[in-house]
This record gives C-alpha cells, sequence and structure tokens, in this order.
C-alpha cells in the first residue's frame, strides 16, 4: 500500500462504502426489528426512495421490473451526534460518513492512531452487525455481488470559486471550463491498467443549510466483487484507485491550499 | 469541452469490463440538492415562505431551475400573500423578468379560480418589466380575448417603448369582441398626445356600441376644438 496521506481542510463532503446484495427476503417488518438494535446509536429514521444504485447500462435499452408487491423503501438510520448515517435497502446497505458543520474532522478511511473510527472500519463493524441481524432473523445470508465507494467534494461559490472557470485552479479535468452551462452534466470514466472503473461526476448544487452555490465533484467506483475477492480487497484497492486518481486530478496548488501531507 | 468528455466517458465506459453492469450515482445522505420540484418549493413555502423564496432564487440563479417555471409557481402565491411577503414575492417575479410566464401563470389561475386581482397583478408586473413586456402584450392583443382590458392601459403607457410601437399594437384593440376592452382603449388613449390618438378615436367613433361611438365622437369634437384654439 502506499504512503497514507492526510489534508487538514479539504473540499471533502462525504464518503460512501456499500454493497449490493442478495439472498436475504426482507420484508417492511426487518426495518422495524433494526431499529429495536440500531435504535440507540441511530435513533432518527428517514424513508427514501430507494436507489437503483446497480442499474443496467448498455445498449440493452429500457428495462421494466414487473411488480406484484409495493416497492420497500429506503431507510435511512442516523443520529444528530453522529457523522455516521446507515442507509438499508432490501439488497443494499450503505454507511456515509457525512461532514459536520464546524471544524472538519474526517476520521480517515482506515483507522489512524490517536483518530476516531475510520470510515471503513465503521462500514465492517456495521455490515456485520446487519449480517448478524439477517442470520438471526432467519431471512438468509446476504451475498455481496458488489460494492460501492464514493468520495463527495464539495466546491463552493465564494470559497473555492467565484466564476466557475475558477474549478480549473483546483481540478486539472475541468480546465477550460467557461460556463455553468459546460459543466451541468459533465461526468467521465476513467479506467486504467486497474480492473476498478472511477467515474468522476461534476454537477451544480445548492448547499441546503445555506443556499451557497457549488459543484459536486464525486469520485466513485461500482463494480461486481469477483468471486474470488474479498471486501476488504476490494476497497482497499477501490480507495487507492480514488485517492491516487484525485492526486492525480488536483492542481498542486489545490493540494497545497487543502494542507496535503504524507505520511 | 464537457460533450468532449461525455463522448469520451461513454467510449471508456464501453471498454470498461465491470462498468457495463453496475454504474452508479453516489449514494449521498445529502447536504446538497441538485433540483427542486414545485412541490418542494410548495412545502418549503408553507411554513417557512421567505426562506422558500430565498432558496428558490438560488437555485434559478445556478441555473437548476429555469427562471419560467420559477415564476410559474410563484405567481399563484401572490394573491394570498400579505404586507412583506407580497412585496416580496412581486419584487422577486420582476427581477426574474418572464412576462410570458407571468401572463400564463395569471391567466391560468384566473380561469381555473376567477378573481380580477390575478389579472391585475400580472399587468401591474408587466407595466414595471417595461419594454421587454412588449411581444407578450402583443400576443395577447392579438389573441382578442377580452382579458385584454386589464392591460390596454398597461401598453398605452409601456415605459421604453415608443409612441409609434404602442399604438401600432393598440390600433388591433378596436377589433375585439369584447365592448369592455374597447371601451378600455378609450380611457389609455389619454396617455397620448392629441394628434397621437386621433386615428384610433376616429376608428373607434364608427365602433358598434353606441356608448363607445358617442364617447368617441365627443372626444374626437373635443380634440379638435382645443386645436382650433390652440
Amino acid at each position: 500500500m502506499s504512503a497514507e496521506i492526510h489534508f487538514d481542510h479539504p473540499p471533502l463532503d462525504e464518503v460512501v462504502c456499500g454493497v449490493h446484495f442478495a439472498g436475504v427476503k426482507w420484508s417492511h417488518i426487518h426495518f422495524g426489528l433494526y431499529y429495536t438494535e440500531m435504535g440507540e446509536r441511530y435513533p432518527h429514521t428517514q424513508h427514501r426512495p430507494p436507489v437503483s444504485l446497480f442499474e443496467s447500462r448498455g445498449s440493452e435499452g429500457l428495462q421494466i421490473e414487473l411488480m406484484t408487491e409495493p416497492q420497500l423503501p429506503l431507510l435511512w438510520y442516523e443520529s444528530p451526534d453522529s457523522p455516521f448515517l446507515l442507509q438499508v435497502q432490501k439488497d443494499a446497505f450503505f454507511v456515509n460518513w457525512r461532514r459536520q458543520s464546524g471544524t472538519f474532522v474526517y476520521p480517515h478511511f482506515h483507522t489512524r492512531e490517536g483518530g476516531g473510527q475510520g470510515v471503513w472500519d465503521r462500514f465492517v463493524s456495521e455490515w456485520e452487525t446487519f449480517r448478524t441481524f439477517c442470520d438471526k432473523q432467519a431471512i438468509g445470508t446476504p451475498e455481496v455481488l458488489a460494492c460501492h465507494l464514493a468520495y463527495i467534494n464539495h466546491m463552493v461559490h465564494e470559497a473555492e470559486w467565484d466564476d466557475p472557470a475558477d474549478l480549473a485552479q483546483w481540478f486539472h479535468l475541468l480546465a477550460g471550463v467557461k460556463g455553468s452551462s459546460s459543466v451541468s452534466t459533465m461526468n467521465m470514466t476513467i479506467t486504467q491498467a486497474r480492473r476498478l472503473p472511477l467515474r468522476i461526476n461534476v454537477r451544480p448544487a445548492i448547499r441546503i443549510s445555506d443556499k451557497k452555490k457549488l459543484f459536486v465533484i464525486d469520485f466513485i467506483i461500482t463494480a461486481k466483487l469477483p468471486p474470488e475477492a474479498d471486501l476488504q480487497t476490494w476497497f482497499d484497492e477501490a480507495h487507492q484507485v480514488i485517492r491516487d486518481e484525485f492526486l492525480a486530478q488536483t492542481t498542486k496548488e489545490a493540494q497545497k491550499q487543502w494542507g496535503l501531507s504524507y505520511g | 469541452m464537457a460533450s468532449g468528455l461525455l463522448q469520451h466517458a461513454d467510449s471508456l465506459a464501453r471498454e470498461a469490463p465491470y462498468g457495463e453492469r453496475y454504474w452508479a450515482r453516489a449514494t449521498s445522505g445529502t447536504s446538497a440538492a441538485e433540483g427542486m420540484t414545485e412541490g418542494d418549493f410548495a412545502a418549503e413555502f408553507r411554513t417557512e415562505p421567505f426562506e422558500a423564496i430565498r432558496t428558490l432564487r438560488a437555485f434559478v440563479e445556478f441555473g437548476l431551475v429555469t427562471a419560467v417555471d420559477a415564476t410559474k409557481w410563484l405567481f399563484p402565491l401572490i394573491l394570498k400573500a400579505r404586507g412583506n411577503l407580497r412585496e416580496h414575492i412581486y419584487e422577486t417575479l420582476l427581477h426574474w423578468e418572464e412576462p410570458d410566464a407571468i401572463l400564463i401563470a395569471a391567466l391560468a389561475e384566473y380561469y381555473k379560480h376567477g378573481n380580477e386581482e390575478r389579472l391585475a397583478l400580472a399587468a401591474s408586473l408587466l407595466a414595471d418589466i417595461g419594454a421587454p413586456a412588449l411581444p407578450t402584450l402583443r400576443i395577447l392583443v392579438r389573441s382578442g380575448s377580452p382579458e385584454c382590458e386589464m392591460f390596454v392601459s398597461v401598453i398605452a403607457r409601456l415605459r421604453g417603448v415608443s409612441v409609434q410601437s404602442r399604438l401600432a399594437i393598440l390600433a388591433q384593440v378596436p377589433a375585439n369582441p369584447s365592448a369592455d376592452v374597447r371601451y378600455s382603449l378609450l380611457e389609455a388613449l389619454r396617455a397620448f398626445g392629441p394628434h397621437e390618438g386621433i386615428p384610433l378615436l376616429q376608428t373607434l367613433s364608427h365602433d358598434e356600441d353606441p356608448d363607445i361611438a358617442d364617447e368617441a365622437r365627443a372626444r374626437l369634437e373635443s380634440l379638435e376644438a382645443e386645436l382650433q384654439q390652440g
């Protein structure tokens, strides 16, 4: 593994670790039963529309799934005291780390000495709890089909840029941007010698808390878990791909401004 | 640049062995919103109207909601608003300057619920928008609808528009089937100098409605007397 890096104040807003799974007979009641186990740490829930995270893409065209039962939602389990959020739906499980207001404290991907629990370690622990819950309920053992790792960065108006063209000072891939319209639907995929395809999306958005304009710049890897691979190997590789590409796609000046250090 | 990147991305995605089936957006527990629906806006407006307008303005400013849509969402809410909120809505609609959307929203609401105040508010907004509202007003007059009545005086006084252009649009008003609309032209012509309004008064003096025709003839006689004295 390459040297660990640290940023004092990066544009990172959120990190998501998740898996798509099969083999579990999940129903409405399990959201409640799961809450009875998790409610002490994640007292608040929110119903959300289920995500079609692992959608087909390519030339096969529109796919229609006939459903005989109401669609099960995605549920958020969260706590005002914690930067971590659990997202659960019948065939997917995610742990999000979200930036809290105030001082930036990111526990890193892997737990570091003297720091808080890393995102990966929190994911492993919550995933294990979830698997145990499924076993206990006798609804099957989740079999991971694919994994998802996303780093979500926010480039905020009047903090990092005044004109969208200023984004080129931070990200090489945005060199040549002239106005917000030209980045409104930008997305690109970078595939390298590695097996995992990295997708970078750039989208305009509004920060809900203060209505600030910003650009969301996601670094996302979503891919099958090969039969021979384990979760840790997949996530370590994905983390490294995103980390390396983030360093490659950001300017030296940006890295300096964000307080990059090694080791 | 963006389209170039998209093409590049598509070609790469086709080559990606693990990318064909799985293609995801980040599953964000989001602190940022990339869009807004009328329902989102209406829900926030019910509890925090000023904040909802602030949010909507931010979305419009960043191109995530069009000013046309935002105008159509906001205009219907002005009627029930009072005091500062009504002023704030009015200023926001003026700021977006979408005369077509204002008129469409006003007419739609009026046809659905009645109440001429809706049309009066739209007329006032178009008057304050000034010259950019001219094409909208031209289309309205050409439509020959009875709702033109509220807008005839706006056209007559529209700032930033030449006398000739205003009169050219008003020249279609005598053909409007509604006597109320044609009568409103008599009043609106007071906005012009004595010579400027004479051709339209002459047309109205032959109006099928005797009240309009009589009034137009009386105004013509009065103008002629003034001109002779002057």
